[in-house]
């Protein structure tokens, strides 16, 4: 994994020092969080990107170099992983970026203004490895349209939800999560993998974190999503989200549980050494209520 | 130094004269110098857990369990750090202590060193307020003093952490040198670094400092000390208190909606001239304006976590 991450510093920071040009309050969004620097934060974010990228590398690594492997990141935002991935990995054919239609122009525009990320982008893009796409998933017939456009259907294909399903109304996502079953194939070599990290909670009694996510969510700024993300909490994204992946080989773990089980005691002292961390209990209590699911058919 | 006034601005969250901060906090020396490392106390007594600068929510507990003018006292530690009133927090608990010296006694957390306080808030939180770290280095020479554990009528021991594999009786902590800043590692460190777990033995702990120890340990020393109960705090309740080992130990948190997000009630446990065990369990002081949290003082709301 170490291979993934060594060269990409100095494209996160041109993009981020183009972003402050673009749009001061997005930046300063973020860059108060980095600032804060809280432990669990960081170790949440942290966590959430290392599971996402273990599942990803375990499908890659289990199909072979041999088979062309897509990539659909659903909700991309500003994540820049499809250049770390499509440089280390010459097997994956196609990586495709999806989100709504500002995110999108928002994020192509500001990739135009920097010079070493423009660069590379382009390079990929003339390939044909790389797209930026905007659709709306909520429009679950025209976005079927759009990715079996702008993908094949016989390639092993990995779909990467990060904190998206929660925002998508139950039935949408349900149906969105169907097409897509359907319209990739399962006989495709190394088969399809659907990787989600999602809030969980607010349902059981005593939830009281998982109230508090609840709370959250009700002031996200586009009600529709706000009430959509709490209807998916009261019947638990966990749950929810395994029975719409049906008939796969689902594994779910919380995210406390990947930290213990997939994070190695080496790793984990490295990290430990980066930043002094005390509220063992408070980091439970929150990565207990994320889950990293991958769904494999 | 008017104390009274002292005590009617700090409830009130408001500004402390830097002079007055050293006053009090050279008078509290001059006072904590002469308790024990681990100090007597008469039932009954009412046992409180973390407090971490959640001043409104300090007030609260005292509200729920009768006052300093009517109720004894322990205070098990971490007051400071976290949220956004440690040095109010800190310092009425201190102007407290003072007026009635025999009904509060305040032991020393983990969190009461200058290391710990440089990295989880009270540091910048007096930066903030003075524009110097002055008071910040008076409150860090106040915790130097701090007892490191309390006894109740000889059968309830009471200590931030847990237990340590260096201290077997009561008599091994009388005899630490407590007056410096925690060390890294050794029995005063694991008094203030310690959780109960369930392990065979003796076992590394994940915060790198102290030790995980389990119904064992908890046995021999209860049975080597003649004693009855452990009680301790550090680490986070969501129910505000917790009993293991057959009522043998139990963990009290007293920071309700730990740093304004994690939604926990708090406890703080009162115990009667026969003993008896008694939670009272409260909320947070909720939000005045049923959006931002307006007890806050930067008036940003509180990083919340949602991923």
């Amino acid at each position: 994994m170490h291979e993934l991450f060594s060269p990409v510093r100095s494209l996160y920071d041109e993009y981020m020092a183009r972003v402050r040009s673009r749009s001061r309050r997005l930046y300063g969004q973020i860059d108060s969080r980095v600032r804060q620097s809280v432990p669990v934060m960081n170790l949440g974010t942290y966590l959430r990107t290392v599971a996402i990228d273990v599942a990803l590398l375990q499908f890659i690594e289990r199909a072979g170099p041999d088979t062309p492997v897509q990539v659909v990141n659903l909700g991309s935002g500003s994540d820049l992983r499809m250049v770390q991935y499509l440089s280390v990995f010459p097997q994956i054919v196609k990586f495709l970026d999806v989100d709504f239609e500002e995110a999108v122009a928002f994020k192509g525009q500001v990739i135009d203004t920097t010079t070493q990320l423009k660069q590379i982008v382009e390079q990929y893009t003339r390939e044909g490895r790389y797209e930026l796409l905007s659709i709306d998933l909520c429009d679950v017939q025209h976005a079927m349209e759009l990715l079996t456009t702008h993908t094949r259907t016989d390639v092993a294909t990995v779909f990467i939800t990060e904190c998206l399903l929660c925002y998508i109304p139950q039935r949408e996502s349900q149906l969105l999560i169907d097409s897509i079953q359907g319209a990739y194939s399962t006989g495709t070599p190394g088969g399809n993998l659907w990787v989600s990290y999602d809030p969980i909670g607010g349902s059981a009694p005593n939830d009281r974190f998982g109230k508090i996510i609840e709370r959250k969510l009700a002031h996200v700024q586009e009600p529709r999503l706000a009430h959509s993300a709490r209807l998916q909490l009261k019947g638990d994204v966990r749950s929810s989200v395994a029975k719409a992946i049906d008939h796969c080989n689902v594994v779910i773990r919380d995210m406390w549980q990947f930290l213990q089980e997939k994070v190695t005691d080496e790793e984990k002292k490295r990290v430990a050494a980066l930043q002094f961390l005390d509220e063992l209990e408070e980091l439970k209590v929150m990565q207990t209520h994320y889950v990293i699911l991958s769904a494999q058919w | 130094m008017n104390l009274d006034h002292t005590l009617e601005l700090l409830r009130q969250g408001k500004h402390i004269p830097e002079e007055t901060v050293y006053s009090l906090c050279l008078e509290l020396q001059e006072l904590l110098i002469n308790e024990a490392n681990v100090s007597y106390v008469d039932t009954p007594v009412t046992i409180c857990g973390d407090i971490h600068g959640q001043l409104h929510d300090l007030l609260t507990l005292f509200e729920k369990s009768g006052g300093v003018e009517k109720t004894r006292y322990i205070f098990l530690g971490d007051f400071v750090d976290r949220g956004f009133y440690s040095l109010e927090s800190f310092l009425l608990l201190l102007c407290y202590k003072l007026r009635y010296p025999d009904r509060i006694t305040l032991i020393r957390g983990n969190h009461e060193t200058r290391q710990i306080t440089k990295v989880y808030g009270f540091y910048d939180e007096v930066l903030r307020k003075y524009g110097n770290c002055n008071v910040w280095r008076y409150c860090c020479e106040v915790f130097d003093y701090l007892s490191l554990g309390a006894i109740i009528n000889n059968k309830i021991f009471c200590v931030h952490g847990g237990l340590s594999p260096d201290v077997d009786t009561l008599d091994a902590i009388r005899g630490i040198d407590r007056k410096q800043e925690v060390p890294h590692e050794g029995p005063m460190c694991d008094l203030l670094w310690s959780d109960p777990d369930d392990v065979e033995t003796w076992s590394l702990s994940p915060r790198g400092a102290g030790f995980l120890f389990g119904k064992n340990e908890v046995d021999k020393f209860l049975h080597g000390n003649d004693i009855e109960l452990i009680a301790r705090a550090h680490q986070l309740v969501m129910e505000g208190y917790k009993e293991m080992f057959d009522g043998g130990l139990v963990t009290v948190w007293s920071a309700p909606n730990y740093c304004y997000r994690c939604g926990n009630i708090a406890a703080v446990l009162e115990i009667d001239d026969q003993l008896q065990r008694n939670y009272t369990i409260f909320e947070a002081v909720q939000p005045q304006d049923g959006v931002g949290n307006a007890i806050i003082p930067t008036k940003k709301p509180q990083m919340d976590y949602f991923l």
